[in-house]
């Protein structure tokens, strides 16, 4: 068998089992999106084209949710994420800077408590944390949930710290020689060569607030105006333990996907762009 | 579900730390919160529910906060453990001790005894789950007791009369098995015969074990009874129906994504009234029987949901005005027009307003099955208790298990679970 046969099984080899793998991943989300389309008495059919194909669960969920509040939801659960995904952006990338680049007393010492904070499971600090800002007289607004981001996070100070570590030193001595002050070699050279990293975080970081239920759900009134969509559809899905209907629940759970893939096809092209442009010989 | 746990240990250690209550009594213009689990529907029934309140009672304000069943708990937790305890909250009867016993609630007595003949129009089954000693610390809003659902459709077509009052568990048995057909001659059984849940006790085997002359625990709650007298009949029964195939084992089950009555691929369920809603809508035609007689008789499951009020309520006056409120016949009323569950009123449940819903389902059955109704049991350690049963059972009804062995098994570790919540 000459080795170019050989390069061609193998090929062929991990192509199929590659997409075997993307089937079985997409496989819930065909279903979702086949549900959504489909009249309530066929939810449970087993194929998976509809027949017939129907739009009345969008008209549904619209019309169903108290107070047509879908476009609400839409709109905290956006806010909200972005603001999170701002902040951990801005204050995590800082604080990686110092830790990687900045020569300081205690250094690794204050990074190993950043990093031990980890540890932690965050519903430790859950009562903590909503004692805290009920003192603050916060409780029932969106602060508590956008708040914490500017307050930094041990995840993404570690992400971006281990990818600054990874870009040359001699950029730093260069840029020190031609008088570039700290924050310009952070803002000029540091931040534009992370790109990856910066939108990996990005997704890491807007996708957890975007999914989160448990922080909008104790700390927003349950009123369908200020609290996001997770909440909403969790509330709406009590309905289908009431005997309520599968497709528009399916409906519901497709839209709220819909700004996650966009988030992540914007931010996959900044992901294959940054390194592209990085352009350094390692 | 560990999550919730962890948070309710969270909260039981915090509720321990802050005792003393401040009484504090306002005749000036009061808010109070009230928090439940339900669907939007519900929502919209409750708030109108408060918006005739506010007619009645221009000084109180109540805010409604609904959400599903899960966050209901997990933000109940929370808003306890943090102090900010809503003032009115909703109480699963099975749940109640374990939240008395913690020290959340208030005692109702003073205000009960302050307004003579209060709970003299409630079913007194309902209200039996919420005493304790000699004090209520909770009261029932809605019941639900377990009656037999049938697929008019599918008996017809397999000529089978209907489920009469005189049904045996027997007879339930060949009826489903007639029932149970493979209707497109694949060899996979579309059709089954019969479709219930066997994890908790309510909808099938506590009615089962009660038919056989068996019972679930004894009065003191330090052994589990599931194992004696008939009760072992009813678990070979019950493996009877699984054995003959006319019941589809819990895995087989889930592959129809919940309910098999619901989707048509069931004749037969029991079920409560909160999913009568659910079949209209999906268009079947069915009809309601009561339980079939054992043995040892007839028997159901009642079960209720309830009101408590927070022992750190600012505003407790104002809070029990508003459960009064909700058990007076205008609130009573609008919660039969919802069509999930049964008022506890006995007035408004033997009214038009219950028995004349939309439809031609026969409401009464529902009623009428209190006569031979159990309390489905409240104890302490209840949710844990269920869990070990429930699970510990399963194996047995997707045939991986043997049922006596296993079953002795099961009691041990339940009455483990009592020992420890003495």
């Amino acid at each position: 068998m000459s080795s170019s046969t050989q390069k061609i099984i193998l090929d062929i080899l991990s192509y199929a089992i590659l997409i075997f793998g993307a089937i079985t991943m997409l496989f819930p989300f065909l279903w979702m999106l086949s549900v959504s389309f489909r009249i309530p008495a066929q939810q449970y059919s087993r194929s998976i084209i509809p027949d017939p194909i129907t739009i009345q669960n969008y008209i549904d969920l619209w019309k169903n949710l108290p107070d047509h509040s879908f476009p609400y939801l839409v709109f905290n659960s956006f806010k909200i994420s972005t603001l999170t995904a701002a902040g951990q952006l801005i204050t995590c990338a800082m604080a990686a800077f110092a830790f990687a680049i900045v020569n300081f007393k205690g250094r690794n010492l204050l990074f190993s408590l950043l990093l031990a904070t980890m540890m932690i499971p965050s519903q430790v600090s859950l009562i903590p944390n909503f004692i805290i800002f009920k003192y603050l007289h916060l409780i029932g607004t969106q602060w508590p949930l956008i708040l914490p981001a500017f307050w930094g996070g041990a995840f993404g100070t570690f992400l971006l710290r281990q990818y600054f570590l990874t870009i040359p030193r001699d950029l730093v001595d260069a840029a020190r020689i031609d008088g570039a002050s700290l924050f310009g070699i952070f803002w000029k050279i540091y931040l534009p060569l992370s790109k990856p990293a910066l939108a990996a975080l990005t997704i890491f970081v807007f996708k957890d607030a975007w999914n989160d239920l448990l922080h909008p759900l104790i700390y927003l009134p349950t009123d369908m105006h200020q609290t996001t969509l997770t909440v909403g559809l969790a509330f709406f899905q009590q309905q289908l333990q009431m005997g309520g209907k599968f497709t528009v629940l399916m409906a519901g759970a497709f839209l709220s996907i819909l700004p996650l893939l966009f988030i992540f096809f914007i931010a996959q092209k900044q992901f294959i762009e940054g390194i592209a442009l990085s352009g350094v010989k390692r | 579900m560990k999550k919730n746990l962890f948070v309710l240990v969270i909260a039981s250690m915090l509720l321990a730390a802050c005792g003393g209550t401040k009484p504090a009594t306002t005749q000036a213009k009061s808010e109070i919160t009230f928090m439940m689990w339900g669907a939007p529907e519900e929502q919209t029934v409750w708030q109108a529910v408060v918006d005739d309140f506010h007619i009645a009672n221009p000084n109180i304000t109540v805010k409604v906060e609904v959400s599903d069943w899960d966050s209901y708990w997990t933000k109940l937790n929370t808003l306890i453990a943090g102090g900010t305890p809503p003032d009115v909250f909703a109480m699963d009867a099975p749940l109640y001790l374990d939240w008395q016993s913690r020290g959340a609630l208030l005692d109702l007595q003073p205000y009960i005894d302050a307004t003579p003949g209060f709970l003299d129009g409630i079913y007194p089954q309902t209200l039996s789950a919420y005493k304790v000693g000699n004090d209520y610390y909770g009261l029932p809003r809605d019941f639900q007791t377990i009656v037999l659902f049938y697929n008019k459709g599918m008996f017809d077509k397999a000529g089978v009369a209907y489920p009469s009052e005189n049904w045996t568990y027997a007879d339930l048995l060949t009826a489903a098995k007639t029932l149970t057909q493979d209707t497109n001659g694949d060899g996979k059984i579309e059709q089954y015969g019969l479709w219930t849940d066997t994890w908790d006790m309510e909808l099938f085997w506590s009615e089962a074990i009660w038919a056989n002359g068996g019972d679930i625990i004894n009065n003191d709650h330090t052994k589990t009874l599931i194992g004696e007298g008939g009760a072992r009949d009813a678990w070979s029964y019950i493996d009877s129906l699984y054995k003959e195939g006319v019941m589809p084992k819990p895995s087989t089950a889930g592959e129809y994504g919940g309910d098999l009555f619901q989707s048509g691929n069931a004749a037969m369920t029991t079920i409560g009234h909160w999913a009568v809603p659910g079949y209209v809508q999906s268009g079947i035609k069915f009809g309601v029987a009561p339980m079939p007689t054992g043995p040892a008789g007839r028997a159901t499951s009642v079960n209720s949901a309830g009101f408590v009020v927070s022992k750190d309520s600012k505003n407790p006056d104002a809070a029990f005005e508003f459960i009064k409120f909700a058990l007076s016949i205008t609130g009573q009323k609008r919660l039969a027009e919802l069509g999930f569950a049964i008022p506890v009123l006995k007035s408004v449940a033997e009214s038009d307003s219950y028995l004349k819903q939309p439809g031609d389902l026969d409401q009464k059955v529902f009623l009428d099955s209190l006569a031979f109704a159990h309390m489905k049991p409240v104890f302490k350690g209840y949710e844990e208790w269920a869990g070990v049963v429930g699970d510990g059972l399963t194996p047995i009804w997707d045939g991986e298990a043997e049922l006596n062995a296993t079953l002795d098994e099961v009691i041990a570790s339940a009455d483990e679970v009592l020992t420890k919540n003495k």
